[in-house]
């Protein structure tokens, strides 16, 4: 059998197999590189279809998918998150003669260093557009973001979680356990081996934990010496805090607070107090001083 | 059974759901997950390997993909790439297209499977929810209210 030969030949089943025999996996893998735009179109399509596409699983492959798309012309919204501000950039916008469109959501609070570091190629006169969102007269702040979910709010009671590519908030209800006085430290990210996306609060000494799989908060920690306060930065699966002295992280999948760093130990450029930022940029962990303009990596 | 070529390559035949034989190189079937497999436990020594799900038309064209990738080397990166340009264009429609990759999906072939989603995606990027019913004879199993309901939660993405 040197050469291909035809046993027989079966006309019929040529054309249009795939119409009646189109398996959700197939359906999957089409829509997972669909913008977010077009999926929250399709979800008309019919009753299959939104289930697939309004499915955690599907969001996952969607997510994933886009991270392995690496062309600058993928047509995927991109969202860049920075300390108060986020942007999103339709690539698909993105033409030799037109430059970046990028989106932001208006905020009061611009934080133009961050900003230049992470946008370079946007002008100034850049369109800018503002999404539709329910809640937004009361969107003073932008607490974290994490794999697709921005955490937004006024103050720590209320917060909302917000999927700017479907549009979609939800409010994480009130913590119990949040002392109204004081000043609290917070964070947010995802706990990937219990896929959950979880906020955590550190209030006088309590540290609390609340999971969006169980809609709830709970006390984690009741007492721990280190004070922190603002935002907490997630990398590598952890929120970490810095104060004078440490830096501290707190390991979502363990939910154990642990003191990761010393300043002590470390170079003399980071004994600065104020000013020092935790940032997590390109995989890399540092602690940025606006100041001196001067960085350490951490790791 | 299978055959050696002059350059000493192993052959082994694929048959497709209509009857029809193709003896490719073991490395070009073996693109193919599923096929590397079956290899491996042994299914090709006794004649062919059946391939109930593909027909004959859709199987030349992955074979034809299949050689084009297993000849190709990293350096050949940009050529290739407009080599599967022109082979999804060739492809023709979403029908035929949509053949390809149930066939790429059956037969685990990511970069055929890639290069196909891809093509429909970008193909239906900008459609109605109807233009995309009439593609693939989708039926609309909304009751007219809940048809409503959800056209009216995502009126955004229509705009």
């Amino acid at each position: 059998m040197n050469q291909a030969k035809n046993k027989q030949k079966n006309v019929s089943s040529s054309k249009c197999e795939a119409a009646t025999l189109f398996p959700r996996e197939i359906v999957e893998q089409i829509l997972g590189r669909l913008p977010a735009k077009t999926l929250c179109r399709f979800r008309c399509v019919s009753k299959s279809w939104l289930s697939t596409i309004c499915s955690p699983q599907f969001a996952k492959t969607h997510f994933n998918l886009d991270l392995e798309d690496k062309t600058l012309y993928s047509q995927r919204l991109k969202l860049l998150l920075t300390k108060h501000t986020f942007y999103s950039v339709e690539w698909e916008s993105v033409t030799p003669d037109n430059g970046i469109v990028a989106v932001e959501i208006e905020h009061p609070v611009r934080y133009d260093d961050v900003k230049h570091r992470r946008l370079p190629n946007v002008e100034s006169d850049c369109p800018v557009v503002k999404l539709d969102f329910d809640y937004e007269e009361l969107v003073k702040d932008v607490w974290g973001s994490c794999k697709g979910l921005v955490l937004v709010g006024t103050e720590v009671d209320t917060v909302f979680l917000f999927n700017p590519f479907t549009r979609e908030s939800k409010r994480i209800p009130p913590n119990p356990a949040r002392c109204p006085i004081s000043v609290n430290a917070y964070g947010f990210g995802y706990d990937s081996v219990s896929d959950d996306y979880k906020m955590v609060m550190i209030d006088v000494g309590v540290v609390s934990m609340y999971s969006l799989r169980e809609d709830s908060w709970r006390i984690v920690r009741d007492s721990q010496d280190n004070y922190f306060m603002d935002y907490g930065v997630f990398h590598n699966g952890a929120i970490h805090w810095a104060n004078s002295e440490v830096v501290a992280s707190f390991d979502l999948a363990e939910e154990v607070l642990r003191t990761s760093f010393s300043f002590r130990s470390m170079n003399p450029i980071c004994k600065a107090i104020n000013g020092d930022h935790l940032l997590s940029v390109d995989g890399k962990f540092i602690l940025y001083n606006l100041e001196t303009n001067t960085h350490l990596d951490l790791e | 059974m299978s055959i050696t070529t002059e350059n000493n390559e192993k052959m082994i035949t694929l048959m497709s759901s209509d009857g029809e034989e193709f003896v490719v190189e073991e490395a070009v079937a073996a693109q193919s997950q599923t096929i590397k497999h079956l290899i491996e436990d042994g299914c090709s020594t006794e004649g062919s390997i059946p391939l109930p799900n593909v027909t004959g038309r859709v199987l030349s064209e992955v074979i034809q993909y299949c050689k084009k990738h297993s000849s190709s080397d990293d350096k050949e990166e940009k050529e290739l790439e407009a080599w599967d340009a022109e082979f999804v264009k060739a492809a023709d429609d979403h029908v035929a297209l949509t053949d390809l990759m149930m066939a790429a999906n059956f037969l685990d072939i990511k970069g055929l499977l890639d290069l196909v989603a891809q093509t429909l995606a970008n193909m239906i990027t900008g459609k109605s929810p109807e233009e995309v019913r009439r593609m693939w004879n989708i039926k609309n199993d909304f009751t007219p209210e809940e048809a409503e309901k959800v056209r009216k939660e995502n009126q955004w993405a229509f705009e």
